[in-house]
């Protein structure tokens, strides 16, 4: 049996007693490229953090390969959103990507030849080996995501996690970024989660929609139901562009309940 | 100048500044690029509460001092981690309540307290042997962690969340460089005196880390800097008859300002080169 990437079954999780996911169900299959879309405070970066293994589910399991997420997170690249940093940080590119190495490593160990192609492979990926010397704090928003991105990749993931991989780039980076990606998912699964409703559906497979509770039925299209329930708000989408051809032929919505 | 040195306890004094500026440049570079400059100062001043129980206790103040610091490192640390809000609040309690406990103390103790001023102030031409021992041990243990843990100390320093998803057990670590903070404070107290560690722990790694752009560079130019102004400002002292700690920080403080004229310079300099190749 293939495992599944990542396998979450009736988790409940939040903050002080207080769930901000309810009851939330999700398969990820090898190879897929998921999409969490949903408002801000809607549990995204909750759900992130419960499968990272930085947060304790309150009641539910979360398995990563077939494995406690402990375990599974170390075939985790993981993207974090934050772009801004401390530019006066005295670190370069390389040492930034090196970081995807320290989970192979254990401690005490020095990085060795194998971490360092390592290294090399996921910068040329993200087209920022010709820039490995370079201090962080010069980078661009763009320049800095990829080498996000690429430590990230240094970790030679089997999963690839971002979260809001575009939020502080423009629009031309941000086309680059998912184009980079869309290469990236022949060879891993990507999960990212994101509020560029309009641009993600052109790139990925699978979209899900989470406001406390997720909306997700393994395809490809942002359902007008997942809308209704997960913005509440259908009108303000619309408007900000979504493309047409997003939309699933209308069915009831009492027929895809989401379990 | 050099005649100076004739003296054994400036000779003594020379190398103590040596080798606390080993431990300030390393430390303080780690105290800089994680922004707990506060958790430090507040380390500093609960260490004084250490002391005044070792005098009251009859032993000698430097252990007291070791021993509080750790302590208080350890619960500041766990303040700063654990609990979501007002850790700064937490750690402004800690770093009072050990200083007015070390004061109370003091006053229960009988007896002539001759140099309790010098924990404050800082007595570096007064640092014996003993003392002088006790800091290089030190810089060994303060080396030998550094040296060990680079990779885990740089990677929680510069973003702990993956640090975490890497497995990296960033909570152990985090206290551990707090307590290695608290070791640095009280080798730093004999030399400068509590209340000014803070200016020789964060100018030297400060100015480096705008010049440098690794971790490890960072930390060997914030050692050199701290060693240059513990050097001319002892110098400084002994020319003009001034208190040395207060000289050094004022070398250093120079130093800071000197630094940043010089980092405005370069990037007008840089602007302007920009403009030439566009026009």
């Amino acid at each position: 049996m293939v495992e599944k990437a990542i396998a979450i079954e009736g988790l409940w999780a939040g903050y002080d007693h207080e769930a901000v996911l309810e009851n939330v169900n999700l398969t990820v299959e090898e190879g897929d490229f998921l999409a969490i879309i949903g408002p801000n405070g809607g549990g995204k970066t909750t759900l992130l953090k419960v499968i990272l293994g930085l947060l304790e589910p309150m009641r539910g399991r979360v398995r990563l390969f077939g494995q406690d997420v402990r375990r599974g997170r170390r075939w985790v690249g993981y993207v974090p959103q934050r772009v801004e940093m401390d530019q006066d940080f005295p670190i370069r590119v390389w040492d930034v990507a090196m970081m995807g190495r320290l989970g192979q490593r254990g401690l005490f160990r020095r990085y060795d030849a194998q971490d360092a192609r390592a290294v090399e492979r996921a910068l040329r990926d993200v087209e920022m080996w010709d820039l490995r010397d370079r201090p962080m704090g010069e980078l661009s928003g763009g320049q800095r995501q990829r080498v996000y991105i690429a430590r990230a990749l240094a970790v030679e993931p089997r999963l690839l996690l971002l979260d809001e991989p575009t939020a502080s780039v423009d629009p031309q980076v941000r086309t680059h970024i998912y184009e980079l990606l869309r290469a990236l998912n022949e060879r891993v699964t990507i999960v990212l989660i994101s509020h560029d409703v309009g641009v993600i559906s052109a790139y990925v497979k699978t979209v899900g929609c989470l406001n406390r509770r997720l909306f997700y039925h393994g395809g490809g299209e942002i359902t007008e139901e997942m809308i209704e329930h997960g913005y509440q708000c259908p009108i303000d989408l619309i408007a900000h562009g979504l493309p047409h051809r997003v939309f699933a032929e209308h069915t009831d919505p009492a027929e895809r309940r989401a379990p | 100048m050099i005649e100076a040195l004739q003296y054994a306890f400036m000779r003594n004094a020379l190398l103590a500044g040596i080798l606390v500026s080993i431990a300030c440049g390393v430390i303080g570079t780690y105290i800089v690029v994680n922004r707990i400059v506060f958790l430090s100062g507040g380390i500093a001043h609960a260490a004084y509460g250490g002391i005044g129980l070792a005098y009251f206790l009859g032993l000698p103040p430097v252990w007291g001092a070791i021993g509080f610091s750790l302590l208080a490192s350890l619960g500041m640390g766990w303040a700063q981690r654990k609990t979501r809000q007002r850790a700064d609040t937490l750690i402004g309690v800690i770093w009072a309540i050990g200083m007015a406990f070390g004061i109370i103390l003091l006053d229960l103790t009988p007896g002539y307290k001759a140099d309790l001023m010098s924990y404050l102030f800082g007595s570096i031409l007064a640092v014996p042997t003993g003392d002088l021992i006790l800091m290089a041990v030190l810089d060994g243990i303060i080396l030998l962690v550094v040296t060990l843990l680079y990779k885990e100390l740089l990677a929680i320093s510069f973003d702990e969340t993956f640090a975490a998803v890497q497995n990296v057990p960033v909570d152990a670590l985090y206290l551990l460089l707090v307590c290695l903070i608290g070791l640095t404070v009280v080798m730093m107290m004999r030399v400068v005196g509590l209340i000014m560690v803070i200016a020789l722990l964060t100018i030297p790694a400060a100015i480096s880390a705008q010049w440098v752009h690794s971790l490890r560079r960072a930390m060997v130019l914030a050692a050199g800097l701290a060693v240059l102004f513990s050097v001319i400002g002892l110098g400084v002292s002994y020319a003009l008859n001034l208190t040395s700690g207060a000289s050094i920080i004022m070398v250093a403080g120079v130093g800071y300002l000197v630094s940043l004229a010089g980092m405005r310079w370069r990037t007008k300099k840089a602007a302007a080169r920009v403009i030439l190749s566009e026009g």
